[in-house]
């Protein structure tokens, strides 16, 4: 799959999981015992061999390149220039938040230069939709069908939450003959578009160049107003999808997890999830401990109850300790006779001695990082 | 070439026979331990805290596991430039084939690779060692007792003493003779087989024991009393802290137990010199409705629906509804069935004990090993 670069773009108008995305990108949220959001769009391209791959970030970067580092564990290679992160998160109108930032490529102008001396499809992908997509099956959809862009979709999606997302109309022969935004139409079942297409590099060229003339900046936009012309067909996806994009999306998809067939495709798949690698040491369970239908990540130590939980790497649980539906993310401390049920622990926080917290499963309550409870 | 003070030789090529079917296929360092490492995890991740960055490691019996674990030594931060860890084969030259024939024929053979590096001093290591130790420290002694070498020492039971090297010494710790697994131990500061030489002193007494017929070229029975003989400063270095040699099924299966003790002498879980090994991308555990875990060391993949106690789970291993695992050690990507019993067992890699199989026995002194 020589011919293909990767884009994960920035998703400026889903960065509203509250105190989650105060401190770092949307992209970095963590997510699963281990992962991190970007994690799942990062190896479905290295799944399929992509191997020229642009971030693009947002003006907190911290957590974005402390993650990601060279690349090399999705197996990318810093000499022959696999990863490169880019500019991004510069909006440019006020009030008005695009869903695809024409703006964020125009930036980067360089980097589409240089990715053109040895690529003609760009793969461009949300960085918050959690999926194990089989991008070569895109891939050959897209050159059969000798299309401009393919976008991928989700059919029947319900909406479960306040989801604000784009919504296809597709005809049977896979074209693509509406885009629409959900958030402004009345909607039971629709086609979700899934967070990724693809499309020609030349096109991508042109469309950068006009937007620089006409101000038109969001590339869903650009595409709708142009589907007469251009072959913009719908790739209809199977399996799991789920966008996360607001604090319960992000509490319903780490419940999910839970779900032994949603782990299975997600996790024991031959496509596997990537991250970045730490060590620590397995982890301990003592002689009080009790888990059950949990995800547990390694480093951790549990001497407490946990039900129906996600922890994450390094964070300890001690003894008398009661957390249920809960998600408790990496070096947090959960001290004694402590009760948490419903709630989202962000890293680092600590919750001391015999403190109850309760969120409700609409309203799951989140602690921000570094807090002291 | 780089400067540098001091180079690791760690010997890795001994076949391991005490350890039964885990070194069937296997070189004893590349054995599993503690669930995620393998034992040479141990001494490499000290050569990393100890500032050592150039390290040799012999090979001989059954190298195939451990070269491709080891690769290029970034698993413990030691793919530097020019520096780094490099696998050392038996090699065939002008003259024939020359397999290492013992410990310090083995660096005998690599005298040309540590004199790229002209290193002051040369420690030699075993791969077969468990226990946290910060080298810089046993080299700062070398160099203040100006010695030509240094031999790390530490207290064993008196009742264990004649199963060890006794190192008796002098009021400076300076080792006046060496016994070799003495009937009647002097005192009881044991040899853990970790030596830092003078390169000088090493290469001269390896060029005149390779040409010595009666010598079987090994450190502990002909270096070293060469090297006393020669009345050379050789000084014992005490070591205070946890080590353990697993060179058999029992001494291997202790030492793992160790690590569910959370001894104090012995911090695993310690950011402190902290062990590093080649980390397996796979997803967190999953612990299913009706499992139950207690003090036990479980790792990433692994799906557990049954009860584990006591014991140490590698990555992805599945245990099945039912399942009972206790007092044991079970291998990556091992399957217990649902309803199998397995008791103070060590299972190897991809086994599979099938449905309501029993293995091993609590009551048992001995330890089953299946692999």
């Amino acid at each position: 799959m020589k011919k293909i670069a990767g884009i994960i773009i920035n998703c400026p108008n889903q960065n509203n999981l509250e105190a989650m995305t105060s401190h770092r990108s949307i992209h970095t949220v963590p997510f699963g015992g281990k992962y991190r959001l970007i994690d799942f769009p990062l190896s479905n391209f290295v799944n399929s061999g992509i191997r020229k791959i642009g971030v693009i970030g947002s003006y907190k970067y911290r957590s974005l390149t402390d993650h990601l580092g060279s690349g090399e564990d999705w197996n990318l290679s810093s000499k022959s220039n696999d990863l490169s992160i880019l500019h991004g998160g510069k909006n440019k109108k006020i009030g008005e938040i695009t869903r695809i930032s024409i703006q964020d490529f125009i930036d980067n102008k360089a980097f589409f230069r240089k990715i053109a001396e040895t690529t003609e499809h760009i793969l461009l992908s949300n960085c918050n939709s959690i999926a194990n997509m089989d991008v070569e099956g895109i891939f050959d959809f897209y050159l059969e069908k000798k299309a401009d862009v393919v976008m991928v979709y989700k059919p029947n999606y319900t909406s479960d939450d306040l989801y604000k997302g784009v919504a296809l109309e597709v005809e049977r022969n896979g074209e693509i003959i509406k885009i629409l935004n959900n958030s402004n139409e009345n909607m039971d079942h629709f086609n979700l578009y899934a967070g990724m297409m693809f499309i020609k590099s030349t096109l991508l060229e042109d469309i950068m160049e006009d937007a620089e003339e006409s101000g038109e900046l969001d590339l869903i936009d650009v595409l709708q107003s142009n589907l007469d012309r251009l072959n913009v067909y719908g790739y209809q996806m199977e399996g799991y999808l789920k966008i996360v994009n607001s604090l319960k999306s992000y509490f319903d998809a780490s419940m999910y997890l839970l779900d032994p067939e949603i782990q299975k495709e997600l996790f024991y798949s031959k496509r596997k999830i990537y991250t970045k690698t730490k060590d620590n040491h397995p982890t301990k369970y003592n002689e009080k401990s009790k888990v059950k239908n949990s995800i547990i990540a390694s480093g951790a130590h549990i001497n407490g109850t946990v039900e129906n939980s996600i922890v994450f790497r390094e964070a300890t649980i001690a003894e008398g300790v009661v957390i249920r539906n809960s998600v408790i993310m990496q070096n947090c401390t959960i001290e004694k006779n402590t009760e948490i049920v419903n709630c989202i622990l962000d890293k680092y926080v600590k919750v001391t001695e015999g403190k109850v917290l309760k969120g409700t499963e609409d309203k799951p309550l989140l602690i921000k990082k570094d807090s002291v409870i | 070439m780089t400067d540098t003070k001091c180079i690791a030789m760690l010997l890795a090529g001994g076949q391991g026979s005490r350890l039964k079917k885990l070194t069937k296929d296997n070189a004893k360092p590349g054995v599993m331990f503690g669930g995620k490492y393998r034992i040479i995890d141990f001494s490499l991740s000290n050569c990393f805290h100890s500032d050592i960055f150039t390290i040799g490691v012999l090979i001989q019996y059954k190298p195939l596991i451990l070269g491709r674990y080891i690769g290029n030594g970034s698993s413990w931060a030691l793919d530097k430039i020019d520096q780094g860890i490099y696998i050392l084969p038996p090699y065939a030259d002008k003259e024939g084939e020359r397999w290492y024939r013992g410990t310090a024929h083995a660096v005998y053979q690599n005298i040309e690779f540590i004199d790229m590096y002209d290193p002051e001093y040369v420690l030699v290591l075993s791969g077969d060692h468990i226990y946290k130790m910060d080298y810089s420290e046993m080299l700062d002694y070398a160099e203040e007792k100006d010695a030509d070498l240094t031999v790390s020492v530490m207290e064993v039971d008196w009742k264990d003493a004649s199963r060890f090297g006794i190192m008796n010494v002098d009021e400076d710790n300076k080792i006046i003779e060496f016994e070799e697994k003495p009937d009647d131990p002097k005192n009881n500061m044991a040899s853990m087989g970790i030596y830092i030489f003078r390169w000088k002193t090493l290469r001269d007494a390896l060029l005149r024991d390779e040409k010595k017929e009666d010598s079987v070229h090994d450190f502990g029975k002909n270096i070293i009393p060469m090297m006393l003989e020669e009345n050379r400063n050789v000084y014992a270095f005490p070591f205070e802290g946890y080590w353990r040699d697993v060179g058999t099924i029992e001494s291997y299966y202790e030492a793992n137990m160790d690590l569910l003790r959370e001894r104090e002498d012995f911090d695993l879980y310690s950011k402190k010199m902290r062990v590093y090994s080649n980390n397996i991308n796979s997803q967190p555990h999953y612990v299913g409705l009706y499992a139950s875990i207690n003090n036990s060391l479980i790792c990433d993949g692994c799906m557990i629906e049954g009860t584990v106690n006591n014991s140490i789970l590698s990555y992805d291993v599945k245990i099945g509804k039912n399942a009972i695992v206790k007092d044991s050690i079970i291998f990556s990507n091992a399957e217990i069935e649902d309803g199998a019993v397995v008791e103070k067992t060590i299972i190897g890699e991809n086994m599979r004990i099938k449905k309501n199989k029993r293995i091993g026995n609590m009551d048992s002194d001995e330890i089953t090993v299946v692999g």
